[in-house]
């Protein structure tokens, strides 16, 4: 159940299925607007309002509109920044894709003073991992967390969150997500395809429309313990308002074990935004995952997430004994400053689970 | 740059046109506009939207008080007045540029 009925609403507004929407002149807008602050949904609220043509109190109107003129004047920011750490990249010959926040915003919303976004995220591969954290070190950012063992991110890690001197956060990933399922993904099919984005006068290279929908479902139902609500809009825009290519999507989540998160991120969304059902939400409310699928998503919900539980749900995904050994020795020694930074009490109950578990089943 | 918008011969004015490289936004507030080198985004209320819009394609500003004229049915003379500092902003900001 939502805490936030009208929120939800507005937010839902102008996809098909989507509930009507009544009595806008009876809400309390400054709860809407102090809700759409929390859950960073400005961009649309504001959006949804200017598309209606609803009148709004001149002191509503304009807190609303100052809203959206700020966050959009961060998202100019994240662009420009977004320009010159590919200038970098490209200076040292790393391959890239741009990802979430102003692809989607220009590909896949019908204006991006729709989507507002709060950082930067670039993937990398996996071998240009190490080079791109040395690139943007050379800038001046650093590094916010450290890293369980050197070498761990490069060969078992999502990625790294990488703070400049201006305060411009870069995502350098180099997978999706996280956990067990950031490891079924097939990295090398997320550098396939065409598509870009442009803005600041040139493209950048994308992840087809196919593999943004299935980041924005790994995102809408990993990402936090509570979906944002923005997150849910993106799933539901892939979904209900572009030429997505479902099957094809739906070949590569099943291929990367990822379909019981595309079924939880659609169900969560039509759930929130009350959408008519369609076959693909039939389809999700139905879907019952194996073994594997059902005990790797469970790390990253309810009362017990945590970085460590997803990290220890892991192994099992990961290919090769040998991998799957160095990965568990990465976890039993982790870098003292890793262990003070990141997670640090859930991290040691994780350790003595995992040392448990090695005991019981005799893994090296 | 901006000493090219102050000449009154309409034959002599520079033709003026978006800098390609400006990230922009468009809302109820008006636009937005970040050039590569300017320090802060610019907000242009009001007709600021009709205004990039016409910037779309090089024009005079002559030209650009002419199409305002006409969607606003409004004094030549008030509307140069009001559109003039914009252009001297931008051009000098680098998000337009004068051409030809």
């Amino acid at each position: 159940m939502s805490s936030h009925p009208t929120l939800d609403a507005v937010c839902a507004h102008g996809l098909p299925g989507a509930p009507e929407l009544e009595g806008a002149g009876s809400w309390d807008w400054d709860q809407l607007l102090a809700d759409a602050l929390d859950e960073r949904a400005v961009a649309i609220v504001a959006s949804v309002v200017a598309h209606q043509g609803w009148q709004l109190s001149c002191e509503h109107h304009s807190s609303l509109n100052s809203a959206h003129e700020s966050v959009m004047q961060a998202c100019l920011r994240l662009e420009r920044a977004t320009l010159e750490v590919v200038e970098r990249l490209e200076g040292v010959g790393i391959e890239y894709r741009l990802l979430k926040g102003p692809a989607v915003a220009h590909l896949d919303y019908p204006d991006p003073a729709w989507r507002s976004f709060g950082d930067v995220d670039v993937l990398v591969r996996a071998g240009d991992y190490d080079a791109t954290v040395r690139t943007l070190e050379a800038v001046g950012a650093h590094r916010r967390s450290a890293e369980v063992r050197p070498g761990f991110d490069r060969r078992f890690g999502k990625g790294v969150c990488m703070v400049r001197p201006d305060g411009v956060q870069i995502d350098v990933h180099r997978t999706l997500a996280s956990g067990p399922f950031g490891h079924t993904i097939d990295l090398d099919a997320l550098f396939e395809g065409d598509d870009a984005v442009g803005f600041g006068g040139r493209g950048f290279p994308v992840l087809t429309r196919e593999h943004r929908f299935l980041h924005a479902c790994v995102h809408a139902a990993l990402g936090d313990v509570a979906p944002r609500i923005v997150a849910l809009r993106d799933v539901a825009q892939f979904l209900l308002t572009t030429d997505l290519d479902l099957d094809q999507a739906i070949v590569d989540a099943r291929a990367w074990r990822l379909s019981s998160v595309v079924a939880a991120a659609v169900t969560t969304t039509w759930d929130r935004f009350g959408l008519e059902a369609t076959p693909v939400s039939i389809w999700a409310h139905g879907y019952r995952g194996g073994g594997f699928e059902r005990r790797a998503l469970a790390a990253y919900q309810g009362p017990h997430r945590s970085y460590a539980r997803q990290m220890i749900a892991g192994v099992p995904a990961i290919p090769g004994t040998f991998a799957k050994a160095a990965y568990v020795r990465s976890l039993l020694v982790v870098n003292a400053d890793y262990a003070r930074s990141h997670d640090g009490g859930s991290l040691r109950r994780g350790v003595r689970a995992l040392r448990s578990r090695r005991r019981v089943d005799g893994t090296r | 740059m901006s000493g090219a918008l102050a000449r009154p011969s309409r034959a002599g004015e520079h033709a003026l046109v978006r800098s390609s490289e400006v990230l922009w936004r468009v809302g109820a507030f008006g636009i937005v506009l970040l050039g590569r080198r300017t320090p802060d985004p610019l907000t242009i209320a009001g007709p600021g939207p009709q205004l990039w819009e016409v910037l779309r394609i090089a024009r005079t500003e002559a030209e650009i008080v002419d199409e305002f004229v006409a969607s606003f049915d409004a004094d030549p003379r008030v509307i140069r007045a009001d559109v003039h500092p914009v252009l001297v902003r931008l051009v000098e900001l680098g998000l337009v540029e004068a051409t030809g």
